[in-house]
């Protein structure tokens, strides 16, 4: 059989350019404050209380971070189930971001988890409770992060040679797919459906026996576009050219997606009769309606066929996907919620700062793997590495 | 194009809905009483607001005292806590001059674990740490599997598990029945100390009964209330007040083993109006609905395994 493996290359060039360093700063900053956090505690280093156990670390952290990490998913079900590989040469440097995603997910819980240092408890078998949402994401989140590492092995063979592993690795790779799609289907409703049991403590706008399918297909939609946005960055930040026209195509499909969350969502918000939760608390109905503009304005865009081929609005529509998720995940989780009498939760400075320092990792790990390891196509234009891109950004590379 | 599209919306929505869909099994009915059901009657017309049902609580589990106040002279905790498993709170409304009237009046409730008949932190807890008591009912936790992730703190309709956010190396805390009493045959330290009767100690059947004769006497008349237990012959007679007609923890959720009555609306105690089916059976049901048996899983792994073997071969792997 032919290879028809597509010519990947490490991009070479600058490590430690200015913004690498600048990140790598922040991340050290977090890496000092989780320090602080494991000697002191949950409680001098969060503001979180017995109203609101879980804050920002959990949504933005964990929640978010694991929504952010489906590109590879759905290129995987788009690639290798739907068989279309127009895609392909997206498919690397979205599993880097994935990986990076996954990996950071799995370290906030424990990060969060107020005993650490017990968290094996979960793996023995006489403390399994099948019931719990909880240990069911906690399983699946970990499982597909070990997948996606293994999805990772080809670069890491490449780079160093070991070609000859690649035979027995494409041998057994349809299993790691189907794990890589199987997994986090579950996990991601299992996201959802984890707020069914609070019961009447969420408000009717977000608590649904479908908040599980909700958070599956939003995730999706999260995937779509943190596709198109990596995509972006990479031509803003990297220099590199602009594959309008996969990222059209790839809006094209994601667009369907979006369409049908949002007839969900509305379908049965209308069937619970729940809209007029909006008028009760006038927070809930504000986050509530910029949580669904941020749906619907991208659907609107994408569904436009000029609009859909305008680089800036797509990534604009990517920008307001990826948003429109997280904020849909902050209201199910923190705004929807209503504690006890007389709490109140903002977070700390800590936690916001281990969180950007989090998501630094991110962007720090992803522009070194990119330079060092195959895992962005040749490019066809060159561009001096590290220099900035030309002031018009996106439409100029077209 | 097309073609391609269509596959895989097909693949992507039939996927998330055989996973996701919150679909038309069988519920898991509430879980039931248990057949030696413990059960507490607190009734707030009763309670004097002493405290001493607290210093009780305190002593038996051997939790420290914990001030709100500037200067530390009392025990006075704001809520349950890391470090305060009952706590009596006081609703008051404009004058506060009656006892027990939801207009310019006031009316204490003591709050602590209900003990659920189908309790959610059990449903939710992820490694076991929340059991309830298969006999007596009683929910208790246990720290040596709890990973301290919150969930239950998060889900408890009433509120109740605490993690103890003083501690770096905390736990969650909550009412366990004195569980460690029950088992030398003596009464919850609460129930022990009570003064008045507010709170009772028995079997749930027995509990819920008391509760039903309160509600059935003429407001005015006067009633020989128990104290610690039916009977315990150490009773005291007084006047009915005007009783909410309902017994709270009869139905709410499932029931709980915890039932309060009281003189002004449950809702202004922070005892909220819930739905009898409980949420944890609403969750499971979603759950065991979509994972049952793991078939749906494991029917869709194999599926995906079949096609992306078939695609890989065709079309190479990337």
């Amino acid at each position: 059989m032919k290879r028809q493996r597509p010519a990947t290359e490490p991009m070479g060039g600058n490590i430690l350019t200015r913004p690498f360093v600048f990140l790598s700063l922040l991340v050290l900053i977090a890496v000092g404050l989780l320090l602080f956090r494991f000697v002191y505690g949950l409680g001098a280093a969060t503001n979180l209380n017995n109203g609101y156990p879980w804050g920002l670390w959990v949504v933005l952290d964990i929640h978010i971070t694991a929504a952010i990490g489906c590109g590879a998913y759905v290129l995987a079900v788009i690639m290798y189930i739907a068989n279309n590989r127009e895609f392909h040469t997206l498919l690397r440097p979205a599993l880097i971001g994935s990986t990076f995603a996954y990996t950071l997910a799995n370290l906030a819980a424990f990060v969060d988890i107020g005993r650490w240092w017990n968290f094996y408890q979960i793996m023995l078998p006489w403390n399994i409770n099948l019931n719990s949402v909880m240990f069911e994401i906690a399983i699946c989140m970990f499982l597909y992060m070990i997948v996606l590492w293994m999805e990772l092995v080809p670069p890491v063979l490449e780079k160093f040679g070991w070609e000859r592993f690649h035979k027995p690795y494409n041998k057994v790779l349809f299993i790691i797919v189907a794990l890589g799609i199987v997994l986090p289907t579950m996990h991601q409703s299992g996201l959802g459906a984890l707020i069914v049991v609070a019961g009447e403590k969420i408000s009717p706008l977000w608590q649904t026996p479908w908040i599980g399918f909700l958070f599956l297909m939003s995730a999706i939609v999260m995937g779509f576009a943190i596709v198109l946005f990596e995509g972006a960055l990479t031509v803003l930040g990297l220099g590199r050219r602009l594959e309008l026209h996969l990222y059209r195509r790839l809006a094209k499909l994601g667009r369907w997606v979006l369409a049908s969350y949002l007839v969900v969502r509305f379908a049965d918000l209308a069937y619970r009769d729940a809209l007029g939760g909006i008028m009760q608390n006038p927070v809930q109905g504000v986050m509530f309606c910029i949580e669904n503009m941020l749906f619907l304005l991208p659907l609107l865009i994408m569904l436009h066929p000029r609009w859909r081929g305008n680089a800036r609005l797509l990534f604009f529509s990517a920008i307001c996907l990826v948003l429109a998720g997280a904020v849909l995940r902050f209201n199910a989780l923190i705004i929807g919620y209503t504690p006890s009498a007389g709490y109140v939760y903002f977070p700390s400075v800590i936690e916001i700062l281990v969180s950007v320092g989090l998501l630094a990792v991110e962007v720090v790990g992803f522009t070194y793997i990119v330079k060092r390891f195959p895992i962005l196509p040749p490019r066809k234009k060159t561009i001096a590495p590290g220099s900035a891109p030309p002031a018009s950004g996106l439409a100029s590379h077209v | 194009m097309s073609i391609k599209r269509r596959d895989f919306l097909k693949a992507a929505v039939t996927g998330s809905a055989v996973a996701a869909l919150p679909g038309p099994a069988e519920a898991r009915p509430n879980l039931e009483v248990p057949p030696n059901a413990v059960g507490m009657l607190y009734d707030a017309t009763l309670c004097i607001g002493c405290k001493a049902c607290m210093v009780g609580c305190k002593e038996a589990n051997e939790m420290p005292v914990e001030s709100s106040d500037v200067s530390p002279i009392w025990d006075t905790p704001m809520d349950t806590s890391g470090k305060t498993k009952n706590i009596i709170k006081v609703y008051t409304d404009g004058t506060a001059e009656v006892k027990d009237r939801e207009t310019d009046g006031f009316s204490f409730v003591k709050r602590h674990c209900m003990h659920c008949v189908d309790p959610g932190c059990i449903s939710v807890c992820p490694v076991t740490a929340m059991r309830k008591d298969p006999d007596t009912g009683v929910v208790t936790y246990h720290e040596e599997a709890c990973i301290g992730c919150r969930y239950c703190v998060w889900a408890c309709p009433y509120n109740i598990p605490k993690w103890d956010f003083e501690d770096a190396f905390g736990k969650i805390n909550k009412c366990e029945f004195c569980n460690h009493l029950l088992a030398e045959g003596k009464l919850p330290a609460c129930v022990d100390r009570c003064p008045t009767g507010a709170s009772l100690f028995g079997t749930r059947e027995e509990m819920l009964e008391e509760a039903h004769r309160r509600l059935a006497l003429e407001p005015g008349d006067t009633y020989d209330y128990p104290r610690n237990t039916l009977d315990d012959p150490n009773r005291h007679e007084a006047v009915v007040p005007h009783y909410v007609n309902k017994v709270y923890g009869e139905t709410q959720g499932g029931g709980t083993q915890v039932m309060v009555l009281a003189g002004v609306p449950f809702g202004k105690l922070d005892l909220p109006e819930i739905a009898e089916r409980s949420f944890a059976s609403v969750s499971e049901t979603i759950q065991h609905t979509v994972y049952k048996g793991l078939i749906a899983p494991l029917a869709l792994l194999g599926g995906l395994m079949f096609i992306s073997r078939r695609n890989i071969e065709k079309g190479g792997t990337e």
